[in-house]
Formats: structure tokens, sequence, C-alpha cells
């Protein structure tokens, strides 16, 4: 390290080095160091990791591709000196200069371009070493400024330099100026561009004034590329009391000149004193420590960067080495794609880097160097290639002399990409510090200053993720079923994980990607019966594995049975809406396998129950809530997903709620149901019911009444027609009617008359009726009933 | 010094002028142009970055007392690469050489092009210090950047009989892998025989398929 080298800050970029191709990566970082008089940034972008590559440089090992900026400005260190001129013949113009500013009020201001591109205290303000000024503010009190920020107008001027503004200002005569009577104008003229206080009175003393601002379109090398200010008087008095605002001041206004007053007819010129600092060198130096790295810079066209640097041989045909002249001669095709800054705060201002990369126009530029040869500057490089073994390595870039050979620039940039080869074999960490050097001649001190910043890149061996937990999941399984396993593990740098499941049959399962820690699960099916042992490794981002969890030994058996197939549910047959009912099925299972049952209840619905060991009778509740015929079935499930065939049907009835009695009919083997005879009314009513199932019994017609709700009917009396092919009603004589509760209540229902029977819940009347003899050719029957059932809705 | 300036013209031109006109010297002689058949190596598009070091094709031409031995051999294939010159783009490192040997007559030039075939894709040369191999050859012309209007090429004076003649290149593809692409590339010595002087043409096909 060079003696009296100012650097006084540290970045560092450490990467976990992968173990597999990483392209592209996202990795940077920069910093940047500011003196009194210059500041130096660097910016480092990491493009991607390389394993094993054979593309050269690599040449099968692996490495970091990273591209390097540079920036520097010592703009921060130019000072103004002045001249008085005696005369103003040669100096003074109006012609160009009479556009009206329409600062014709007391204590305006206003906006106004300039024509050309302006810098000064090598401003911007916040030494954009890009950025010029093209417009400045004009305040009707006798000076302007380049600052946006400057106040509108202030009539009261402060000391010069003062650093709460206006700053980056030029003041000509700062006071309570009153344009009335006079005009201020403005255009370009002969010296350059002009503001003009015409006859202007200063409220003071009620003189009349006449002065020109001028920005000159000078700016020449030798003014360190800052255009000269002229303050010019036609017409001038000073007061005796107070003071005037007169001289030029920085964009932070820590500096300033000031001037002695001059008379009417005289001027200043204000210009960047000769000399002030410019760059000499803008180097790119790297330090790695140890021998089994290897460093290499780019000298491809695309990574070559830079601004008022050479640091390659100059080309035929080629004006200038400067990349911006050669920026500006590929015209506009040029992208700017990068800028890298580094912010100050504390000593107010920005040191920034804008780096310029030729994305397009290359057409255009090969139209003008298309005989471009591959030379570089053999002085300006040592890296690997041409040093082999060196642990220095540097790129060294001068700054260009300006045209015609005055001086260096003021600011400067250099960049390219960078080779960092590792010739182990992915089992060492590795350390490089890149230096951004600037040098550059401070006029105040008299000799070479060094300014750098450096960032510092590890790449070190990760890491690789813990030993994950053996696979949790079933221990036995039949071949083709599928079964899920789980396991986790975490990982020292928090990366993601992902892991791989070998299953023991020559087959294996990445998963996603899953956070340090989080349970990761696959399934699998094998597909032939045996022993298998299951294990897992992780690998984590970077691609480092671990080593593999233990073995989770799963036996797989042959082909899983199913179920044999179910009895026929076994329950009520006859039910009513909404009642609940209960219904069993059983089976068994070949390989004994738990097994459950599923009912299909044949209204669209089923219930899949509890598992239970093989051969348990299962029995499951079932209410249906319309009235209809259900097919009820079933099938059960072995515990590997086996399902048997469905069993037969059980064919249920299933009515709408009795509120009424409900009448049957002999069919000649069974009571058969014929329906509710709806007596449901708070008195009697009479209602006709066509028999559809009655088979006499010879002469004799069996029928039975029962009360299946839980609501009492009061019955009047019952009558039975037998209705032959003319449908004439021939009753049928009640020969008996017996109740299960009462005995014979014949008489009670014979007649219409006041007398009731009570059919309460559960109970039923059978009735025997005796079929007329001299009927012949019976078509059908209607049994008649006379009652109520006032059961509330 | 005058008569010294005098005879170091007059002299050469006097004698060229006599040699001409008694014969001694001949005609300069016709340019015989030969091209081989192009040799074609067909990759299929990766979708991924993979090292492809096994894909070599050569081709060549020879005669009594000359030959030339090109050939490409494929580094590697970038997908959506974040170094220049991919620039978030894929593409195709190869090296393209040529060698030429003589044991009678001139080689007099070597140069190698390159022709993207379709819109869709630019093809850089290299001009990194490692990268550019001459023996007995310097480097007289150089495009570096090549697309389906504009050829990129290496051209070079060789310095005796024999040279070789080596370069990387980097074929990129704009399209996001959707694409098939092809290229043209060609090897051209002039070779100064006894009677003759030989364009010889050695081409190769490139191709990039989906």
């Amino acid at each position: 390290m060079l003696s009296g080298v100012v650097n006084i800050s540290l970045a560092s970029l450490s990467v976990e080095r992968p173990s597999r191709t990483v392209d592209p990566t996202d990795y940077r970082d920069e910093n940047a160091n500011v003196c009194g008089d210059a500041a130096v940034s660097i910016g480092v972008n990491i493009h991607s990791y390389h394993e094993n590559s054979g593309d050269p440089p690599y040449y099968g090992n692996d490495g970091l591709m990273f591209t390097v900026f540079t920036a520097s400005n010592v703009r921060k260190g130019i000072e103004y000196e002045y001249s008085i001129i005696s005369n103003l013949n040669g100096y003074w113009y109006t012609a160009g200069a009479t556009q009206p500013t329409n600062l014709i009020y007391d204590d305006s201001v206003v906006r106004l371009p300039i024509p050309f591109d302006v810098t000064f205290y090598g401003g911007p303000g916040e030494q954009n070493s890009s950025a010029v000024y093209k417009e400045a503010w004009v305040s009707s009190n006798g000076f302007l400024s380049f600052c946006q920020s400057a106040p509108p107008s202030s009539p009261v001027s402060t000391s010069i330099p003062d650093p709460l503004g206006p700053n980056a200002m030029i003041a000509a005569y700062w006071d309570d100026l009153d344009p009335t009577g006079g005009s201020i104008t403005y255009g370009e003229t002969y010296l350059g561009f002009t503001v003009w206080w015409n006859n202007v009175k200063n409220k003071r003393d009620g003189s009349r004034l006449t002065f020109q601002i001028v920005i000159s379109h000078s700016h020449y090398p030798a003014y360190r590329g800052q255009n000269v200010i002229y303050l010019l008087y036609h017409t001038v008095t000073w007061p005796s009391q107070g003071s005037i605002g007169l001289g030029i001041e920085d964009q932070e206004g820590y500096r300033g000149i000031e001037p002695p007053h001059v008379n009417s007819w005289q001027g200043i010129k204000l210009r960047a004193k000769q000399p002030s600092p410019e760059i000499r060198s803008l180097n790119i130096l790297m330090y790695k420590n140890d021998a089994s790295a290897q460093l290499r810079f780019s000298t491809e066209r695309w990574s070559k960067k830079g601004q008022n640097t050479r640091w390659t041989t100059p080309q035929p045909g080629t004006p200038s080495t400067s990349f911006l002249a050669r920026a500006i001669y590929g015209g506009e095709t040029l992208l700017m794609s990068t800028i890298i800054g580094a912010a100050n705060p504390a000593a107010g201002f920005i040191c920034g880097a804008v780096v310029l990369t030729i994305d397009l126009g290359y057409e255009y530029y090969e139209q003008n160097y298309e005989k471009r040869l591959l030379e570089t500057d053999p002085t300006a490089i040592k890296d690997e290639h041409n040093n082999p073994g060196t642990n220095f390595a540097y790129l060294n870039a001068s700054a260009a002399t300006n045209a015609g050979g005055y001086g260096h620039p003021v600011d400067a940039a250099v960049g390219t990409e960078i080779f960092w080869i590792f010739l182990d074999d992915n089992n060492l960490d590795h350390e490089l510090t890149v230096t951004a050097q600037l040098k550059y001649y401070s006029h105040t001190e008299g000799r070479i200053k060094t300014l750098e910043t450096s960032v510092t890149l590890n790449v070190y061996i990760g890491g690789a993720p813990s030993i994950p937990s053996a696979p949790s999941g079933p221990s036995s399984g039949y071949v083709r079923a599928s079964y899920t396993y789980t396991t986790s593990t975490t990982d020292p740098n928090n990366d993601n994980i992902r892991y791989l499941f070998e299953w023991g049959d020559g087959s294996s399962t990445w998963t996603g990607y899953y956070g340090s820690g989080a349970t990761a699960s696959a399934s699998h099916n094998w597909q032939s019966g045996g022993s298998y042992g299951v294990r897992v490794r992780a690998q984590d981002e970077t691609g480092l594995y671990s080593d593999y969890s233990p073995y989770l030994i799963v036996n797989i058996v042959g082909p899983n049975t199913p179920p044999n197939t179910p009895s026929t549910p076994a329950g009520q047959t006859w039910c009513y809406v909404g009642l609940p009912y209960s219904y069993s099925t059983c089976t068994t299972d070949p390989n004994t396998d738990n097994i459950r049952y599923q009912f299909d209840w044949g209204d669209g619905t089923t219930h899949t129950g509890p598992w239970y060991p093989s051969g348990t009778r299962t029995y499951i509740g079932k209410s249906w809530y319309r009235a209809g015929t259900y097919y009820v079935k079933a099938r059960a499930q072995d515990s590997y997903g086996a399902w048997s065939n469905w069993s037969p049907s059980l064919l249920v009835d299933v009515f709408d709620d009795p509120s009424c009695p409900t009448l049957f009919s002999w069919n000649g083997t069974a009571y058969e149901e014929e329906g509710i005879l709806d007596i449901h009314a708070k008195s009697d009513v009479t209602i006709d019911h066509t028999l559809t199932h009655l088979k006499p019994a010879g002469k004799l017609a069996k029928l039975s009444l029962r009360e299946l709700d839980n609501f009492t009917s009061h019955l009047d009396y019952v009558k039975l027609y037998a209705v032959d092919a003319e449908a004439y009603q021939h009753e049928c004589a009640l020969l008996l009617a017996h109740h299960s509760g009462s005995g014979t209540v014949t008489n009670e229902l014979f007649y219409d008359d006041s007398t009731r029977v009570d059919l309460a819940p559960g109970e039923k009347i059978e009735l025997l009726f005796l079929i007329p003899t001299d009927t012949s050719n019976i078509q059908y029957f209607v049994f008649q009933i006379n009652g109520h059932n006032d059961k509330p809705e | 010094m005058k008569a010294l300036l005098f005879l170091s013209i007059i002299l050469p031109v006097g004698f060229l002028a006599a040699f001409r006109l008694s014969g001694v010297l001949k005609e300069p002689a016709t340019v015989e142009r030969i091209t081989q058949e192009p040799v074609t190596l067909t990759l299929s598009r990766p979708s991924a970055t993979i090292a492809m070091t096994d894909s070599t094709i050569q081709n060549g031409w020879a005669i009594e007392g000359a030959s030339i031995l090109a050939g490409l051999q494929i580094y590697g294939y970038r997908e959506n690469s974040g170094d220049p010159p991919y620039n978030d783009h894929d593409g195709l490192t190869f090296r393209a050489y040529i060698n030429v040997s003589s044991t009678h007559g001139l080689i007099n030039g070597a140069k190698i092009s390159f022709h993207p075939l379709d819109d869709n894709a630019v093809v850089f040369v290299s001009e990194e210090r490692w990268t550019l191999l001459l023996e007995n050859a310097s480097l007289t012309a150089f495009q570096y950047f090549g697309t389906e209007d504009t050829e990129a090429y290496l051209e070079v004076d060789v310095k005796n009989s024999s040279c070789s003649l080596s370069n990387q290149l980097y074929w990129i593809f704009l399209d996001e892998n959707t694409e098939s692409h092809a290229a043209e590339i060609t090897m051209e010595v002039t070779y100064a025989g006894a009677t003759s002087i030989l364009l010889v043409t050695v081409p190769f096909r490139l191709e990039m398929v989906q």
C-alpha cells in the first residue's frame, strides 16, 4: 500500500460457494471514499458462478465472473480566480441580449434557458459527472443561480460564500433593485449567455445601474472545462453604506470568491484556477491471498468501460481514446445501463459513477472502427494471463489528456469484467480485495495524492444442510398402493432446501424447495413386493448435499385383496318420513385388514362409517325425508383403499307422515297398504278411497285400519262398496269391526250417529265385510270412512 | 547520395521491364476457387446451461504439398446467462480453428467468417487475450460483430508456409428459447501454388434446432 493513501472504508461481500453453476447471480456491493477535494467509488457486480466450466478461461475449473466499475472526480477541488477588466471595449455586447425576461416587478425571479451546456464549480451541485447546467434562475436583484432551490429573490445580500444560499450563484450587484424605469433582458451575445440589467434603480440611494452577467461560451480545458464568467459594469455606483453582493459561490456555499468593486466601464473575469486538481490515473487493484485462485481482466470490447481514461492502445481511425468520445460518436444507439452511486450525506455531496455500456449500436460502431485490431496496452494490465502466480493484479487506466494537450480531466471512470478462477476442488475458501485507486494532482498541496476505496469479496465453503430425519410414513403396505413419507432438516445458512427421497427400488423423487426446518413430503408406490430401505438426503440452494438419513424399512406385500362383498343391509323396510331407522351389514377382509362400510341409501346420499376389524357387524342410522321406495346397499373398503363389490339391495318403502288412519286390505296373502285416509279436520268428514289391493276371500273382504301417527283419529262409521261394470255401488255389510284395544266396535262404526270410535296411535281395527251375493261382475271396491283427526298442524 | 537514390529506383524498374519482356517472369497466375462440401453439426437446443465439450466437427482439404484442417469445437450452451455478451440471453460458445501446412508453395492468407442465417441471432468474436491464437500469422482485419446482414470475420496475413488461426466466438440467440437457428462458418485460405493461386473455402454449417 502506498504511503499517504487514504482508504477510509471497506465493504465486504460474502458469498457461499455454490457446488453447481449459478448464472445469473444477483450479488453486488459498492463503496465510496470522499475527501476534501476528490471522490472515488467502486461497484462490484457478480454475474455468475461456474462449476467445472469448459469455457476459457476456466478450462475445467470453477470460477466467478464479476464486473468492477470505478468512478472518480476531483471537481470538489476546483477553485476560481478573478482578474479586473479595466476597459469594457471588446467585452460589452448588447446585440442578442434584448429578449424580455418579464422581470418587471420588484423582487421577482424568472427561470431562463441557457442555449449551451454550462459547468460551474464542477457542477451541477451534486457533482454528477455527466450532467451540465442548462438553465438559470435570474433575480431582479442583480444575481442568478443555477440551483432550483434558490430563493425567489432576496433584496438583502449575504456574504460570499454562505451555505444558507442561494448557492451555485453568480452575483454582479446583489442589492434591492427595482426594474421600474429600466429593463432586464437576456440572450446570447458574441461573448456568451448574457443577462442585462439596463438602467435599473437601486432603491437604497435611487441611483441608476447598467450591468451584465455573462456566461462565456468558453470552457477551455485550460480552465478545467469550466465556463468563464464575466461581470461587466457599464454604469455603476457603490453606496458607502451597507454591503453589495458581488462574486460567485459553489453549490454548497462553502467556496466562493468576492472580487473588489470596480468602476463604470470596467469588469471582472472569473475562471477556474490553473492549476486545479486533475486526475492522473484511475486504477483497479486486486489482492488475493492464495495460490489456488487466478485473476484475469477481460479485454472484451463489451467488458471494457471508461470515461476520460485510456487503458488500451489507441486504435487506427479512432479520433480519441476517450470512451465518452466514442460513445458520442456511436450516437443515440448507446444506452446508459448502469448507475452506481454512493452517498456521503455528511460531506454534503454524492460521488456518482455513471457507467455507459454499449448495448446497442454495434453496427454503427463497426462502421467506424471495423479495422480495429486486437491490441491492449501490455503495460496497463498485470494478471495471471501475463504474470502467472501473482497475487496482485492491476489495471492501470491513465487519464486521457484533453484535446490540445491541456491537462487532465476532473472526472473519470473505468471498469471491466474480471474472471476469478478457483483451482481447487470446491473445498477452499477464497478472498479477494478489489480496490479503486484514484491518483490525482492536488494543486493546493503541490503533489500527487491517492484516494482509494475497496470491496472485499469472500467466497466460502458454506455449510451443507444437516442430515434429515429418517422418512416418516407407513412401514408396510401393498404393491401399487401409494404411500406418503415426510422428513425435515435445517440448513446452517438458512438456505432453502430440497430433498431427494430414494425408495430402495432404484427410483428416487426430488421435492420442491422448502424453508429450512420445514417438513417436506413425497409419495411413492412400489410395483412389486419386498422389503425396501427408504432414505432421504437434503440439498441447499447452492447445491450442497447433506449425508443420507437413516433408512426406514418398508415391507411391501403382494397385491392387496379387497374385502368380500358385504351382506344385504338388514333393517326396517317399512318406514316413515323423518323417523330414524337402523341398518347393519357385515363382511370380512381376506387380508384381515381393517374395514369400513359405505351405505348407499338410494336417495343420492351415502354414509361411510368408521374403521372396524374385519368381520365386525356395523350399524348405521338413517332417516329419509321424502316418501318413496329406496334401494339400500353397502360396500366395504380395506385400510389400503381397496373396495369390495356392492351388496344386494334392501328394498325400503318410506311413507309420508301418517296423521290419519292408514287403510290396509287383504291381498290374499297379507295386508297391503292402500293409503292414508285423510280425515284431518276439526269435525267429521267423509272420504272415499278406491281399493287397489283387496282380494276377497270368497264373499268376505278383510280390511284393517291402523293409526300409525302419534295422534288419535275419531271414527263415526265405515262402509265398503263393490262397484260393478255399470258403476253401480253395492254396499257390503260390515260383519265385524275389532278394535285392538277396545274389542268389538261393530255397532259403533255401523251407523252415522254421535258415537265415535277412537283409534289411538299404535291401535288398529280389523274390518270384515260381506260382499252381497247378488253382486256380479265386480270391477273394484270403494271404502268410505267418516270421522276426523284434529291433529294440530 | 542522389546517384544512389537514382540507382535504387531505376535499376529495379529496369530489371522488371526486361524480365517481363524476355519472359523470365510469368504472367500473373489465375485464381482458382475450390469449395469443399460443407460439414454440418446439428445440436438440439437445450433448456438449461450445459457443457458440450464433446461436440467437435472438422473439415479439410489437401493436395500434394499442402493441407488445410479446419474445425469447430463447441464449449457449451448458456441459458439466460448473466455474463456478457449474453446479457440474459441464450447462446453457444465455441472455438473455430484452422491449421494450414505447406511444403510447396506459399500460404498467403487465411480468413474465418461467421454468418448467422436468421435475424434473431448475432455473433461476437472474442477479443480476449487468451482466446485469439495465432501462429506464423498476423491479424489484418477484424469484424467482431455479425448478423444476418453482416458477417463477422478474422483475417490474417501468413508469415511463412504453415500457420494456424483460432479464436472463440459467441453465437447469441435473441429469442426466448422458442426458435431454431442456423449459421454458416467458412474458412478460407489463399494458397499460391507452382502454377496458380488457389482460394480454398472450407465451409461449415451449425444448426441449433428446437
